[in-house]
């Protein structure tokens, strides 16, 4: 079992997404930045979305109840186990009783911590990720407090040796987080795109999980009108009459009455998930024969590392 | 209705379709295919999401099409029907003097009115357990309230005059509130959690 010291600024269970249940209203859910959590887990020696936790913004610390391995990964200043620094590109080996506390760097927003079998977490539907406002998943349907106890699932036996000689994180893999994030997106038209595309844009404060307001030096000009309830997905760009892009987050609804005008490509909108209020984003605008190539190309290169990652 | 009505965009296709019963049973079909990642209603559309790692644009256009052609959808089990408890107390129906005057009825005359009208759940979407009703009554447009309420409760019944809805937790919205159904209709103690589901029929009855 492992036991939440401190939360950081928040703190929830992350793993399975709710893949295939938008037709109830159900939006994905899961890790912010699943590419992210996939290289946690791969590190702790799981399946890409065991259920994790997700740290944001500002790191936090766990107690081991009993001898674990875990892999840590995302926006990392520093790792320590009971005082002592630690380099968390590698597993790591936590002895019952150890205190292992994360500090998060100032850019990035999200942190994961796996666990070698993945946390015991509440499923519903095909996914197990905490989802707030419908009060399911994860632990209790809620974000990790102080004190909570989670239970590890132990039924896996691994080769420990293994485990270390394997899941050290090569250079390759291991991510750059900055304040001002490169995002590829499919405008719905070249004028869109222009504008869109044109300078960057600064993210709003009040973003969160469900989407952030973006806000330019030049709005959208003549945004489109307003439409019917269409479906959304993670990763599109709505317009309300402001003229102000809305970025969608992973617990966005499921549909949507504001103009659609583009979407972030598929192989990028895990970057969303390291995205916090006052960060810059450019966008740059791609075909999607194009953004087609670059997923494909992006899943050749991560499942060199993590066999079974799937980006939404 | 063919595949040049069909608009792919990366990894998602979209299909207007304004017949609301064609719509649906596209929908049951094509989610019964297990081809999509996800099959979403729409208001006069359907939308589905593909991994483009397993199928292409054509065989999507070619999966979309022949479920059109097809008569098979036809034969979807029949609907739901619900008889939900509501209250119109003005402790929940926060905008029901205001609807009732767009209706041009007294508060009385429009709870009678919304009564007996017989609703259809058009989708679901927006967050969990959520439903969009239609009912088949003309009735004038009833705008969304000039700023959201940062918290509707959940059970409270949103109308804009040709449509309603039935918001499932709490949280913020923002069409005029008229009402509040007693019954729970999205509690993750069953299974599936969903009290109501697309296509289902609907009548209120004052508790």
């Amino acid at each position: 079992m492992i036991e939440i010291v401190d939360i950081g600024l928040l703190a929830s269970i992350q793993g399975k997404a709710y893949r295939g249940s938008r037709h109830l209203g159900m939006p994905l859910s899961g890790a912010a930045d699943p590419l992210t959590m996939g290289i946690a887990n791969t590190l702790a020696g799981n399946a890409y979305d065991c259920a994790s936790i997700e740290f944001s913004i500002l790191g936090g610390a766990i107690k081991a109840h009993h001898d674990m391995h875990v892999g840590i990964t995302g926006p990392i200043k520093q790792v320590s186990i009971n005082g002592n620094d630690y380099d968390h590109h590698k597993s790591i080996s936590l002895t019952a009783g150890d205190i292992l506390m994360i500090e998060a760097l100032p850019a990035g927003a999200n942190i994961y911590m796996a666990v070698h079998g993945g946390l015991e977490a509440d499923q519903h539907w095909n996914g197990n990720s905490t989802f707030t406002p419908a009060k399911i998943g994860g632990h209790r349907g809620r974000a990790l407090q102080k004190g909570d106890v989670l239970k590890v699932n132990t039924g896996i036996k691994t080769d420990i040796n293994k485990l270390y000689l394997m899941h050290t994180l090569p250079e390759k893999y291991r991510m750059q987080y900055g304040h001002h994030h490169i995002i590829r997106i499919c405008p719905y038209t070249d004028a869109l795109g222009q504008q869109l595309c044109d300078a960057p844009w600064n993210v709003g404060r009040q973003g969160n999980r469900i989407g952030y307001a973006l806000d330019g030096d030049q709005n959208i000009i003549s945004p489109p009108h307003m439409s019917k309830s269409v479906a959304v997905f993670t990763g599109h760009i709505q317009c309300p009459p402001s003229g102000a892009p809305f970025l969608l987050g992973p617990d966005a609804q499921t549909t949507g009455g504001y103009p659609l005008i583009g979407h972030v490509i598929r192989a990028d909108r895990h970057i969303i998930g390291q995205i916090k209020s006052s960060d810059k984003i450019s966008f740059i605008a791609n075909k999607p024969h194009e953004a087609r190539r670059v997923y494909q190309q992006k899943l050749k290169m991560w499942r060199d590392y993590i066999p079974d990652l799937h980006l939404d | 209705m063919n595949a040049d009505n069909i608009f792919i965009y990366e990894d998602h296709a979209r299909i207007t379709i304004l017949d609301d019963i064609m719509r649906q049973r596209l929908s049951t079909a094509l989610l019964e295919t297990r081809e999509f990642e996800e099959v979403v209603l729409g208001i006069e559309e359907l939308c589905v999401k593909f991994d483009p790692e397993y199928i292409n644009d054509n065989e999507v256009k070619y999966l979309i099409s022949q479920h059109l052609k097809s008569r098979n959808h036809d034969t979807i089990s029949s609907p739901n029907h619900h008889r939900l408890d509501i209250s119109f107390d003005h402790s929940h129906a926060l905008d029901i003097n205001h609807v009732a005057h767009i209706m041009e009825m007294n508060e009385a005359e429009f709870q009678n009115w919304f009564l007996q009208q017989r609703f259809r759940v058009q989708m679901m979407g927006f967050q969990p357990g959520f439903v969009y009703l239609s009912h088949d009554i003309d009735a004038p447009e009833i705008k969304r309230l000039n700023i959201p309420r940062a918290k509707v409760a959940a059970g409270s019944i949103g109308f804009l005059g040709t449509s309603a809805c039935i918001y499932a937790h709490d949280g913020p919205g923002g069409w005029p509130i008229i009402g509040k159904v007693k019954n729970n209709i999205f509690d993750t103690a069953n299974t599936p959690p969903n009290l109501l589901n697309s296509g289902d029929n609907i009548i209120f009855h004052l508790s």
